[in-house]
This record gives C-alpha cells, sequence and structure tokens, in this order.
C-alpha cells in the first residue's frame, strides 16, 4: 500500500467514525423512547390512570428524568475528580478533597429533594395507591439498568467455577 | 436427813478418785500424745491429694502465662461488620463481588446509572423484557 493510498484510508477512517457515531444517535433515541413509552403504557395498565392522569405523569417524569440526569452528571464529574486526587503518584490537595467529599454529600442531599419534590407533584394528581406503583416501577426500571451495567462489568468466570 | 450420814459424806468426799490420781503417769501419758502427733504429722509433699493439686496448679498456671505471652504478640485483627448490602448475598454472589473489587473499576462509572448510560443493544434488550 502506498503512503498516498493509506492516507486516503486514514481520511476516509477520520470522517466515517464520527459519522457512524452520529448514526447511532437518532437509533438510541428512539430506543429511549421506545423503553419509556412501553414503560408509562405498563404503568397505566397496572394503575389504571385516567388519559389526564396519564399525561401529567408523563410530563412530571419527562422533567424528573431530566433534573436525574443532571445531577447524575455532576455527581459522576465529582467522583471522577476525588479519584483522580487519590491516583498513585499524585500529591492530593487535602483542601480539594474537603471541597469535594462536601460536594458529595450535597449533591446526596439534593437527591432526596428532588425525590421529596417529584412526590409532592405526583400527589397534585395521583392517589397514593398509584404513586407506589409508580414508585415502584421506577425504582424496577432502575435496578434494570444497573443490573445491565453490573452484567457488563462482570469479570470472566473462574476455571472451574 | 439425819446429821451422822452427812458428816460421813463429807468426810468420804476428799477420798474418792485418790486412787485414780494415784494410778495416773502424767508424764508417761503426756509423751504418748507427743509421740502419736508426730507419727501422724507427715510433710505435705507426701500427701498424693496435694501433690496433685500443686501440680493442677503450676500446670494451669504456665498455661496462663504462655496463653498471655502468644496473644500480646499476635497482631490483632480489628472485625468489622458487614453493611446490610452484603448481608444477604450468598457465598457465590460474594465471591462475585470479591472479583469485581480485584477489577477496580471507576466509581465514578456506575454512579446512577441511567438509560443514557446503555448500549443500543442493551436497550433493545430492556425494551423486549418490557414488552413480554
Amino acid at each position: 500500500m502506498s503512503h498516498r493510498e493509506l492516507g486516503v484510508l486514514v481520511g476516509l477512517l477520520l470522517v466515517a467514525a464520527p459519522a457512524a457515531a452520529q448514526g447511532q444517535r437518532p437509533v438510541r433515541d428512539s430506543l429511549q423512547a421506545r423503553v419509556m413509552n412501553q414503560f408509562l403504557q405498563n404503568y397505566r395498565r397496572a394503575a389504571q390512570l385516567s388519559g389526564e392522569q396519564m399525561l401529567k405523569t408523563q410530563d412530571v417524569l419527562r422533567r424528573s428524568f431530566h433534573e436525574r440526569n443532571q445531577l447524575g452528571e455532576n455527581e459522576r464529574g465529582v467522583w471522577q475528580a476525588l479519584e483522580d486526587q487519590l491516583r498513585p503518584g499524585v500529591a492530593a490537595n487535602a483542601d480539594s478533597l474537603a471541597k469535594l467529599l462536601d460536594t458529595v454529600v450535597g449533591l446526596q442531599e439534593e437527591q432526596v429533594a428532588q425525590a421529596r419534590r417529584e412526590q409532592a407533584a405526583y400527589a397534585e394528581f395521583l392517589t397514593p395507591v398509584q404513586r407506589a406503583l409508580l414508585t415502584i416501577e421506577l425504582r424496577r426500571l432502575q435496578m434494570r439498568v444497573e443490573q445491565m451495567m453490573q452484567n457488563r462489568a462482570r469479570p470472566p468466570m473462574r476455571p472451574g467455577g | 436427813m439425819s446429821d451422822e450420814p452427812r458428816e460421813a459424806f463429807e468426810q468420804l468426799a476428799p477420798q474418792l478418785g485418790a486412787a485414780a490420781v494415784a494410778r495416773l503417769d502424767i508424764e508417761a501419758t503426756a509423751a504418748g500424745v507427743v509421740q502419736r502427733l508426730r507419727a501422724d504429722v507427715r510433710p505435705w509433699w507426701r500427701n498424693g491429694l496435694i501433690r496433685l493439686a500443686a501440680v493442677m496448679v503450676v500446670v494451669l498456671g504456665a498455661g496462663v502465662l504462655v496463653r498471655s505471652a502468644v496473644v500480646e504478640r499476635r497482631p490483632t485483627v480489628a472485625v468489622v461488620s458487614a453493611p446490610p448490602e452484603l448481608q444477604n448475598l450468598a457465598v457465590s454472589q460474594l465471591e462475585e463481588m470479591l472479583d469485581s473489587l480485584e477489577l477496580e473499576r471507576p466509581v465514578a462509572d456506575l454512579v446512577r446509572p441511567g438509560l443514557n448510560d446503555l448500549t443500543t443493544s442493551e436497550l433493545e434488550q430492556l425494551l423486549a423484557t418490557m414488552e413480554g
């Protein structure tokens, strides 16, 4: 392969990789939307929601997921920074660590506050039984996601195990 | 009672026991008692029960001393009770957890995962379980 052919190939790869990644995005978005739609349909059946309740639930859920994603992003950033501070061979900055730890606790408090706000919002149009069902179903969905992430991280089986 | 017998009794009274006193050999009796007492007194180490008890005391004392010396030298290991999350796991699950700890995966990767963190195939898999 000549240098010119190699250059063309590398150029094609550089262009093709981001394009392929961008092509994945609509597929992911569509799949996420389908998952959420299916979740709502299942919940509507279980909780026997009216049309109005369904619309309001959908609205609060959308806002709640957006806030949760934001909080999750922030929390990951803080944990990442904490781990960076404690890398072997790197002198940890005590002040930075103390601030980061305070931030972790602050974010956990924010999660609790968010959960309270969500329950208050649902309480305006859902009965306690419907709210309990929704909370349980959301927890189940979260556990499935976590299980999938953990399966991905599972180490190879031990020999003979 | 008339006075005659009374006088006779009073004369006889001091003589009562005089014959017995005359027969007594006080020195010989005392020497016999001392000799018998000496014969009964044996040194304590010649008494079987006391000897056994003494041996047991020595053995137990030595055991306590050795044990305390060994325990003091042994490094103490703090026993930390397991968090509630671990207490309901089976042995195989705990082994899996130990293996996963060795991976040292960044904590940030596992913080509050959501749908955004799943791959397309995982999302398809999740959807399939919800539709089923």
